[in-house]
């Protein structure tokens, strides 16, 4: 499979800040991949990255094995959206739409006019008079119709109703299933993504801090599910990341390095093992061991 | 999976055709403005000679001046917001390089010099036509078509060249400010202390007769070079001042 990215201790600061230190990972062709993280970690920024707008500060960055930034071929095979693209607000979204046809290659006109038809978006209508949501709406349909080769969803679903998301997010299953490409996606709802990824790039402290399979990730942590007493019989303390109460029960979430005897020996004591979800895992990865926002309260 | 190996002349016809699209409000300030200037060709002078109470003479100057004031004018306005981030990060919405993006400007700057020039040769015959039909007797000072065949083509590069400097020198200038992260107040002092302190070592005779030595020339070729070269280095700073500019930062 051929390799579309490949990032080797790439840094990124803006004078003294650091954004990314020694960022290594590697992106095959059409996956599916999702870039989550906390906010401000830098997702846009490695997704700009990426794209060709932002220059890396140090380390090999290579896309379509190019440098990115300032690049035609990249370009050329990539299309970067978000919920702020900035089209001249004079035009109308037939204007751009028309513009995107002489810019893309692999354009799809005939699937652009069908799902502005779909969300109700009428093409004679400018840029300007068009709601948060709207614009939005019509960003991911431009994303969704240019089957890029490298196709970038920053937050694209910024200002969607959940309906609208809904339908975005199964339009664009349903097109990458019959034109494979490779999608970045990242989203601040990652319980919302996570049926679709293929891949999770997890940025966390300035690094890459998981790059694997989505099932990889929900395979990372476990929850158990019983009497706390009778779960510390099996598990010591410093195994547990999470905790929460549900009346005489504890719900605990531990690090998947538990062995075959322990947890026989668990489910002989009642004790529920139960798999977790990639959101789930994220934020068990991601949490700061400072505690939780009541510890602000205290 | 395939990918597309574009060439630059490729993008940057398709660029320049995104340009026009896009900043085709500029041609309708254009009309705007020369539209505006119309109230200062008739009322730019004007003068009564009284010979008794009841006989007087009065006599009234109409002149394109205006018009290529305004025509300059609107070429810094211009230029100047080609190179502001906004157009930056538009044109960066679809496939750019920073190349292409200066080269469709460039070409777009030249086009709009032409339809200037166009217009300002249109303007002269409108202005006798409206001065005829408001004046009951009109003198020409300017030669027809017919008495002076070359002066018209002339004119018509002379403003073309004009337009095209003042184009350069508004892009560069937004080129500027954009570096500077909008800080174009900052821009405008420093080009005004470098005027100023080049002005105080050299003396104003030395900057006339620079500006002489520009602008004054008879000679046809001597201007268009002149006017080229001009132009070609005010287009090289902005290119360079920008050539590691990030886009779609915010």
């Amino acid at each position: 499979m051929m390799t579309i990215i490949e990032c080797k201790n790439v840094t990124k600061s803006y004078r003294s800040k650091t954004i990314f230190n020694e960022l290594n990972f590697t992106i095959k062709e059409n996956s599916l991949t999702g870039i989550i993280g906390r906010n401000g970690v830098g997702k846009t920024t490695l997704m700009k990255m990426i794209a060709g707008f932002v220059q890396e500060s140090s380390g090999s960055f290579e896309v379509f094995s190019e440098r990115p930034f300032n690049s035609l071929k990249v370009s050329s095979n990539s299309i970067f959206v978000d919920d702020l693209m900035p089209f001249p607000q004079s035009m109308t979204m037939n204007d751009i739409l028309n513009e995107c046809r002489r810019f893309y290659f692999r354009w799809d006109h005939d699937l652009a006019l069908r799902l502005m038809n779909y969300f109700s978006l009428h093409p004679q209508l400018k840029i300007r008079v068009l709601s948060k949501g709207k614009r939005s709406t019509f960003n991911a349909i431009i994303g969704i119709s240019s089957r890029s080769p490298l196709t970038i969803f920053d937050e694209p679903t910024t200002g969607m109703d959940a309906v609208v998301r809904k339908d975005f997010y199964r339009a664009l299953l349903k097109d990458y299933i019959a034109h494979p490409r490779t999608i970045l996606l990242s989203s601040h709802h990652v319980e919302e993504i996570e049926h679709l990824l293929e891949d999770v790039l997890l940025i966390d402290n300035h690094k890459v801090l998981f790059h694997d399979s989505i099932t990889a990730l929900q395979e990372t942590f476990l929850h158990i599910t019983g009497k706390e007493q009778l779960i510390l019989k099996h598990i010591s303390r410093e195994d547990i990341i999470a905790t929460k109460e549900t009346g005489p029960y504890v719900i605990l979430t531990v690090k998947n390095q538990l062995t075959d005897d322990t947890l026989e020996a668990m489910r002989k004591d009642n004790i529920r093992i139960s798999p977790i979800s990639a959101n789930e895992a994220y934020v068990a990865l991601t949490q700061r061991t400072k505690g939780g926002i009541d510890d602000v309260f205290k | 999976m395939y990918l597309n190996e574009p060439r630059q002349l490729d993008i940057l016809k398709q660029q320049l055709r995104f340009k026009l699209n896009s900043n085709a409000s500029a041609f309708t300030i254009l009309i705007a403005f020369q539209l505006f200037a119309l109230l200062f060709s008739f009322s730019s002078s004007s003068s009564s000679h009284y010979f008794d109470e009841t006989s007087y003479i009065s006599i009234n100057a109409v002149t394109s001046t205006p018009h290529i004031t305004f025509m300059i004018a609107w070429a810094f306005f211009i230029g100047v917001r080609l190179a502001n981030q906004s157009k930056w990060n538009e044109a960066f919405s679809f496939v750019s390089t920073r190349l292409t993006h200066h080269l469709s400007n460039l070409l777009f700057m030249l086009l709009a010099s032409f339809l200037a020039g166009f217009m300002v040769i249109l303007i002269g015959p409108a202005l006798r036509l409206l001065a005829n039909l408001r004046y009951e007797e009109i003198d020409t000072l300017t030669s027809t078509i017919t008495e002076a065949p070359l002066h018209l083509p002339l004119q018509f590069i002379t403003v073309v060249c004009y337009t095209l400097l003042l184009f350069m020198i508004g892009y560069m200038m937004g080129s500027f400010s954009q570096t500077l992260n909008g800080y174009g107040g900052l821009v405008m002092i420093f080009f005004l202390s470098i005027i100023f302190f080049i002005t105080f070592i050299l003396g104003f005779q030395m900057i006339g007769a620079s500006i002489l030595f520009l602008f004054n020339e008879s000679y046809l070729p001597f201007f268009l070079i002149k006017i080229i070269g001009l132009c070609t280095i005010l287009f090289a700073i902005s290119t360079l001042v920008t050539s590691h500019l990030e886009v779609r930062k915010s």
